[in-house]
């Protein structure tokens, strides 16, 4: 049993790629949007 | 004794709409990423619409174009608030006009899928397209209502600065996205 519906769809394993370049995606996106948010609460915290 | 003078380094409507924009931006990045797994993972030749190999590209880019105006048109109007000039109005409209074309355009778009034959129980391509398109339409439709309230608060002098940049910040949201969808779901 798979506890995620999308490994549902692993299909014939020549997706392998697509899993890792969503898992980067989907790891990297949201310190990407936490650290951006981040920088600009601190440029205007600091007055720049 | 001395008084503390509290500044507000990010205004509450600001922040609640960086959190807003940062859940719907993981949330279409779970479906795009779905869609990229489902779609590397089907067996040749499934992921096809009944009559074409492709969806609409050509169609849509019209679709694409009026949407992306549509942005511009709120950037401008936003400098002519600022700038306290004339003609923000008439731009905030063009922008709310272009983004009901875009929508309108859409379900055009899904009626002839739909009289192809290509429905959320065709395949998986059926599912995802309705899913990750309906799911930006819907949003499209809530952007351009609020851009709507801000042109008529524009129009009676009671828009905010806050109402503004929530209004802005959403349809640019919208704007956005939509080019990385159109890339991922219609190629």
């Amino acid at each position: 049993m798979l506890a995620c519906a999308v490994c549902g769809l692993m299909g014939t394993g020549e997706n392998g790629w697509a899993y890792l370049a969503m898992s980067v995606v989907m790891s990297a996106l949201p310190l990407m949007m936490i650290g951006g948010v981040s920088w600009w609460v601190y440029r205007r915290a600091n007055g720049k | 004794m001395t008084a503390t003078v509290r500044r507000d380094v990010v205004p509450s409507s600001v922040l609640g709409m960086l959190l807003l924009i940062g859940a719907e931006v993981m949330f279409f990045a779970g479906l795009i990423s779905a869609f990229t797994i489902a779609q590397a993972g089907a067996e040749a030749g499934r992921w096809t619409t009944p009559t074409a190999p492709l969806l609409p590209v050509a169609s849509t880019l019209s679709n694409t174009a009026a949407l992306l105006v549509s942005g511009v048109c709120v950037f401008l109007a936003h400098r002519r608030i600022k700038q306290q000039r004339g003609g923000a109005e008439r731009l905030m409209m063009a922008a709310c006009v272009l983004g009901a074309i875009f929508v309108v355009l859409q379900g055009r778009e899904w009626v002839a899928l739909l009289s192809q034959g290509l429905t959320m129980q065709s395949g998986g391509l059926g599912a995802f397209f309705y899913l990750i398109v309906g799911a930006h339409a819907l949003h499209a439709v809530v952007a351009i209502v609020a851009l709507g309230v801000a042109w008529w608060r524009l129009r009676i002098g009671t828009l905010t600065d806050g109402f503004l940049f929530g209004t802005e910040t959403f349809w640019y949201f919208v704007v956005l996205l939509w080019p990385i969808i159109y890339a991922r779901v219609y190629f």
